[in-house]
């Protein structure tokens, strides 16, 4: 994660970047809580509706990588396919995390 | 005798006379008779035999009759098994003994056969109403039990149409209507929504009792959530001179896991209570961390006020099902009376409890308890990274409600910020005047000789206070902002703020980056605009995307009101006017179609036309015309392109 970048991309500054990262990680860090319980509870629509929010702020932010297994799972949960979700959930919660450190380190 | 025929004695005793006796006795009333010699082959009898009835002699070798009496009692297969004891007339001993360990009667040796038949026949009457009682219980608790869950079904279906008279009411009243015809639309509105409250609490108590009630399990900010409960009930305070105070225990974790709409409901509940029945002074919401353990807190919170008060012999009467304190209340104030039942129900649910204290004419504490999760989530504790910022602040607060002082004390001793506090204006200039320097200085714009602005002028126009920074902390409607911006305050807050809020706008004030984002009301122009600066109304529910879009919207010069979802935009659009609408697609409550379709109705009255840009990543097939259809001039995909997302904003700047 190049913060500069990303600022450059979005034509804002690095606080604001900083800013809406730390938004980003507590909204996204909620939203996975509830796209997981909605997974065990086999409600499609609800992680549908969570994986949505998350595809949304990942891919508006451009964290692509973390946007392209938030789409993977958006899509599958959208037609109803929860089945192994939570193998590609765990996979963009390792992301997130590895973004939560570098973040830490940084801001 | 009725009923007698085929109801089987068991009698037990060593004396195989009185095993004769009372067999012949018996036999010739027309009872079946069962013989046992001593306790243990009574007790290996009754596993395969029940007898509808026992009689018992006390003495006997091996167990004694007192030992059987407590097996069969003991026993769940058993127990429901009448004991008749025999004693002898001089053993008043074991007459007390037996009754105590379960027995139903004695009967004393040498005995009448009048006697001993009396009192079989008593027992077993006794033993044949209990067992109509009981079906009949189980009877009526399956009947409440069905219409409850039927009641609870029913729910959507008796909703459904109830929302479609209440919204098509409000379309209504949009269109051209004379001034009676107002009226009685407004009738129609005023009656429709009490009549679906009233609905709703009734399916919800069905629910709870029909077993139904499911509770979610989110992380939440339960420190939101309260300070949500105050903004939705300040509404209901109808102008009336009613403070409400928010304080909120340091020791809150963060976020806590349970389900925030059933807490929400108890509190808008207790609280809505609350504003109802005061008319002026206070109403303070708190919580309170009574305990922790392991990953549990159990809150405590408390909604005080100072209205009517209960009378004594009433408080427990309002918890229960549909009561109130005085059935004329129903009258005066409305509701079904079910607010606390459903309240106290959650409660439990949550293994506390919801009771109430009250003196007549004082006010009244509303308690609710319950066990809450600590989240076990990742949150990021910049809180206490944060906490240095502000300590050693000085600030001074002036207000003359001390409740309000206290709380405000309280909140800024655990940021380690130094408070003076005072309930006048003249107070402050005088210490001014004598010298003592304050970082900031929280005002209640509403008091007055002198008031804030008056203070505020004071203060400013003398070179060594200046640098002093001003909030205004107000129970004003959000409108006097702008007057308190233009006054030259550095910062406006509603009451009551809760900590983080007020918190955050302390960071703000002193150059620090708040935690989330307040929503932004009009915001001064930063950059020039290459193009039309515009009003533009954001609806949009994800908090990042809301951020994001402010921020880039903003650094070209536009101005940025942000809607959670498509209801609140179209109240913006009540108040206030806007030149573009950037409208999400999936959004709760209201989606961005629905809403859409809505702002094209209410315009055919108007004639005006406001342009409005979706913006969803749902880019399938077909959905740009279903945009289009709903009356949408554009669309705007999503990740949002900041060059993408201007072309098509400025692309409306001759219209």
């Amino acid at each position: 994660m190049e913060i500069t970048i990303l600022a450059e991309n979005l034509g804002l500054d690095v606080e604001d970047i900083v800013e809406l990262l730390e938004l980003y990680i507590e909204n996204v860090a909620l939203d996975l809580s509830e796209l997981d319980a909605a997974l065990k509870a086999g409600n499609a629509a609800e992680a549908h509706k969570r994986s949505h929010s998350i595809k949304g702020a990942s891919g508006n932010l451009g964290l692509n990588d973390l946007y392209e297994i938030a789409c993977k799972i958006d899509n599958k949960a959208r037609i109803n396919e929860i089945q192994g979700l939570d193998y590609m959930v765990q996979d963009f919660r390792e992301k997130y995390d590895g973004l939560v450190n570098e973040f830490k380190n940084i801001a | 005798m009725e009923g007698i025929s085929g109801k089987k004695i068991l009698v037990v005793d060593d004396s195989l006379t009185i095993r004769m006796q009372i067999k012949d006795i018996l036999e010739d009333e027309g009872y079946e008779v069962e013989l046992a010699k001593d306790g243990e082959t009574c007790l290996e009898l009754i596993q395969t035999v029940t007898p509808d009835i026992i009689l018992l002699d006390i003495i006997m070798p091996g167990i004694s009759g007192l030992d059987v009496c407590k097996a069969i009692k003991g026993d769940q297969r058993t127990q429901d098994i009448p004991i008749l004891i025999l004693t002898h007339v001089s053993d008043s001993e074991n007459k007390v003994a037996g009754l105590n360990a379960g027995a139903d009667d004695y009967v004393t040796k040498p005995f009448a056969i009048e006697e001993l038949n009396a009192r079989i026949s008593a027992i077993l009457r006794t033993k044949a109403l209990q067992g109509e009682l009981v079906l009949a219980k189980d009877a009526a608790e399956a009947s409440a039990k069905s219409k409850s869950s039927f009641l609870a079904n029913m729910s959507h279906e008796i909703r459904t149409p109830m929302n479609g008279i209440t919204g098509f009411t409000e379309l209504l009243l949009d269109t051209s209507l004379d001034d009676e015809q107002v009226e009685y639309v407004k009738t129609i509105q005023r009656s429709g929504e009490s009549l679906l409250v009233l609905i709703n609490d009734i399916l919800d108590f069905s629910k709870i009792e029909a077993g139904q009630i499911d509770f979610e399990i989110i992380d939440f900010d339960i420190e939101q959530l309260m300070s949500d409960v105050c903004e939705l009930v300040k509404p209901k305070l109808d102008n009336k001179a009613v403070q409400i105070l928010l304080d909120i225990d340091p020791e809150t974790p963060t976020l806590l896991k349970g389900d925030p709409h059933r807490l929400r409901q108890v509190l808008i509940n207790l609280m809505g209570n609350a504003a109802k029945f005061t008319a002026d002074g206070e109403i303070k919401l708190s919580l309170k961390i009574e305990k922790k353990e392991d990953q549990q807190v159990f809150i405590h919170a408390e909604i005080q006020d100072t209205g009517i008060g209960i009378p004594n012999d009433k408080i427990k009467a309002i918890f229960e099902i549909f009561s109130q304190a005085d059935s004329s209340t129903t009258r005066e104030f409305g509701g079904t009376g079910l607010g606390l039942s459903i309240a106290r129900e959650i409660s439990r649910k949550l293994g506390g409890n919801c009771w109430a204290e009250s003196e007549l004419g004082r006010g009244s504490i509303f308690h609710v308890t319950g066990w809450l999760e600590i989240s076990d989530e990742t949150t990021i504790k910049m809180e206490a990274l944060k906490e240095a910022e502000l300590a050693g602040k000085e600030i001074l607060i002036i207000d003359e409600n001390a409740t309000n002082l206290d709380l405000l004390k309280k909140t800024f001793s655990g940021y380690r910020i130094k408070t003076t506090v005072l309930r006048s204006n003249k107070e402050a200039i005088k210490l001014l005047n004598d010298g003592i320097l304050f970082d900031l200085i929280i005002v209640e714009p509403c008091l007055a000789d002198p008031d804030a602005y008056q203070l505020l002028q004071e203060i400013r126009g003398q070179d060594h206070l200046k640098d002093i920074k001003f909030l205004a902390y107000t129970i004003l409607a959000g409108d006097s902002y702008k007057r308190a911006s233009k006054q030259g305050f550095d910062g406006y807050l509603p009451k009551p703020a809760g900590r983080k809020k007020m918190i955050n706008m302390l960071r703000t004030i002193f150059g620090h980056t708040p935690d989330h984002t307040t929503i932004t009301q009009y915001t001064p122009v930063k950059e020039k605009a290459e193009h039309m600066p515009k009003k533009i109304l954001l609806a949009e529910d994800n908090p990042v995307n809301q951020k994001l879009a402010v921020k880039i919207l903003e650094k070209k010069g536009h101005s940025v009101m942000v809607a959670e979802n498509g209801r609140r935009a179209l109240e913006f659009l009540k108040d206030h006017s806007f030149d573009l609408i950037l409208m999400d697609i999936q959004m709760p409550e209201m989606d961005g179609i629905e809403a859409t379709r809505k702002i094209r109705l209410r315009e055919m009255e108007t004639g005006h036309h406001i342009p409005i840009i979706a913006m969803t990543a749902n880019a399938m097939k077909g959905d740009r015309e279903k945009y289009l259809e709903a009356g949408m001039d554009e669309y705007a995909s999503k990740p949002v392109k900041p060059k993408e997302l201007f072309d098509k904003i400025n692309a409306f700047d001759k219209s």
